[in-house]
């Protein structure tokens, strides 16, 4: 096979790839033991082997989403088991009297958070800020991987990256489109974190989440619980299996999640760009076809640049017959940093962010298995 | 009088916040599809829209007082589900004639409706959307009795919430950029319909 030209030594490989597997096992390893210890460990040596075939190859987009979608599938497992453990069903029942919360229904409830935070506070229980504690992990998160959250460590991602991926060529063609539709996610991001505020409630979750399929705690109303149910399960289907099944593109991430349009505002924050290099880009548009997010416009193109709703999936990269697309830092153009100094430094923050994420679920869902293959 | 006001102020004062959401889901994708540019134009927009929940809490207070005791309360119920509905649908067809002006039907309506009022419109429409404190106050009108009674609280509650509503001209900066106006009019267009749906289903 053809190496990219931003393939690494395999010495540099294997010593990055090392780092990795030590960081993961150091930062995740301590707090289990026997086979659980086991399963950690095996996993962050997968994610070594995962990453070192990235930095050898120079290609990211196949290594990547092997990894992102064995973290989709660990997560929607585990959150299935530990509801069974919970509640003896595989679904959410009423015995579970609140919404679980994940990075999506907090970005789109955010308004509610900073009320509660102000009730708190006027009330003199100021110490109640525990949403306060999941803004700190994001706003690290936020600091270190940006947009890229939703390619590297997002299980909604994983799931309709794993879905585009089950064609090789798409069956429908879909490579443009019109003026403003990109940024719908963006305008339910408002419409959630108003809405949201007004009715004091998680819209997000009671009206657009698919994974809130089979869900029994919803509003007593029939009706109403039918509406929600069809919402879920229409954006479900289309957004997140049907459409990448078809188009190869992420639907579902590209139109619909508010979570991408947050992170492509406050993802700003972050350090890490993608460039397109004007003197080495010939206008080929190969990176608009592939691009599974729409984050390339034809008219941006022109003027080489790419939407900040990129989450650095790494897919044009890897397209791009002349190389020249990349990795940058912000207000650092390509010309001013040492080579593939920005690559490596992202890719190790991806990598590392997006393991010590699955290591929460993926090594428990090994151990469930070892255990089930076991008998 | 100075009394009531002052009672009114500080009631408006003290549930300002809920004010600020039932407000905020029409008015900041308002301003953002607006695309005012500087601030003094979303000063004057903001404006519009609260001397039209002025003249609705005026008009409002003066016929609770008046009518005082013999206005029931489901009433007022059939009147904010009348308004929410109505205010929706202003928000969709501004949202629809703004966003797609090149469609005849779009301009035509646009040539037809007041489209420079809207802002107006929305503050009287939401003026008589009914929340909590709005029921406080009227509860408190009733019970004072006397049109001018009514009118002088509402105005003092005016001045309350008001101020609370004033960081939303926050999105100011955002406004000159085409896509925050492209957003601010899908926004409107998800806020309405989410509200047109809610108001048929009766919660």
């Amino acid at each position: 096979m053809k190496l990219h030209q931003a393939a690494l030594p395999t010495r540099t490989s294997v010593v990055l790839a090392t780092v990795l597997f030590l960081a993961l096992v150091g930062l995740t390893a301590g707090a289990a033991n026997g086979e659980r210890l086991i399963a950690r460990i095996v996993w962050a040596g997968m994610i070594a082997v995962m990453a070192g075939r990235v930095f050898v190859t120079g290609r990211i987009s196949r290594w990547r989403s092997v990894f992102f979608i064995i973290l989709a599938w660990a997560f929607i497992v585990q959150f299935k088991a530990t509801l069974i453990g919970l509640t003896g069903s595989a679904f959410i029942t009423p015995d579970i009297q609140e919404v679980p919360y994940c990075h999506i229904a907090i970005a789109s409830s955010f308004l509610n958070h900073l009320y509660q935070q102000y009730l708190a506070f006027m009330s003199g229980a100021w110490r109640q800020w525990s949403p306060l504690t999941w803004g700190v992990v994001w706003l690290g998160v936020t600091l270190v991987l940006g947009q890229a959250w939703c390619s590297w460590a997002c299980f909604y991602g994983g799931l309709d990256n794993g879905f585009a991926l089950l064609r090789r060529k798409p069956l429908v063609k879909w490579v443009w489109l019109p003026k403003g539709v990109r940024d719908l996610p963006a305008a339910i991001l408002i419409a959630m974190l108003l809405l949201s505020l007004v009715t004091l409630k998680p819209i997000f979750c009671l009206w657009v989440c698919p994974l809130k399929l089979g869900t029994g705690f919803l509003e007593p109303d029939q009706l109403t619980r039918k509406l929600q149910l069809l919402s879920f399960a229409t954006i479900g289907i289309v957004f997140l299996v049907v459409l990448p099944w078809l188009t190869k593109k992420r639907a579902f991430c590209g139109l619909i999640c508010p979570f991408g349009a947050w992170q492509a505002f406050v993802g700003r924050l972050n350090p890490y760009r993608v460039q397109i290099q004007p003197d080495r880009c010939t206008q080929c548009q190969r990176c608009i076809v592939v691009c599974p997010t729409f984050a390339i416009e034809r008219e941006g193109l022109k003027q080489h640049r790419v939407l900040p709703y990129c989450n650095r999936c790494g897919e044009c990269m890897d397209a791009c017959p002349t190389d020249a697309i990349g990795y940058s830092l912000v207000g650092k153009p390509f010309a001013s940093l040492p080579p593939k100094t920005a690559r490596i430094a992202f890719l190790l923050s991806a990598w590392l962010i997006g393991g010590a994420v699955s290591m929460w679920f993926v090594p428990e869902v090994m151990v469930k298995l070892w255990r089930w293959v076991a008998g | 009088m100075i009394r009531i006001l002052l009672e009114g102020w500080l009631l408006g004062l003290s549930t300002g916040p809920y004010c600020l959401g039932a407000c905020a889901p029409f008015l900041v994708p308002f301003l953002l599809a607006e695309g005012a540019g500087t601030l003094r134009r979303n000063v004057a927009l903001v404006s519009e829209f609260l001397l039209g929940r002025l003249v609705a809490y005026l008009a409002f207070g003066a016929a609770v007082g008046w009518v005082g005791e013999t206005l029931k309360p489901h009433l007022s119920q059939h009147l904010a589900s009348a308004a929410l509905v109505v205010t929706s649908a202003v928000m969709i067809l501004y949202a629809v004639v703004k966003g797609l002006p090149q469609w005849k039907l779009c301009a035509l309506t646009a040539r037809r409706l007041p489209m420079r009022r809207v802002p107006f419109l929305l503050g009287v429409l939401i003026g008589i959307n009914v929340c909590p404190p709005f029921l406080v106050a009227m509860a408190r009108i009733i019970q004072l009795g006397g049109a001018a009674t009514g009118a002088v609280f509402f105005l003092g509650f005016f001045a309350g919430t008001t101020l609370l509503t004033v960081p939303l001209l926050v999105v100011s900066p955002f406004t000159r950029s085409q896509r925050a106006q492209r957003i601010g009019t899908l926004a409107a267009i998800l806020i309405g319909a989410w509200f047109l749906l809610t108001a048929w289903l009766g919660r």
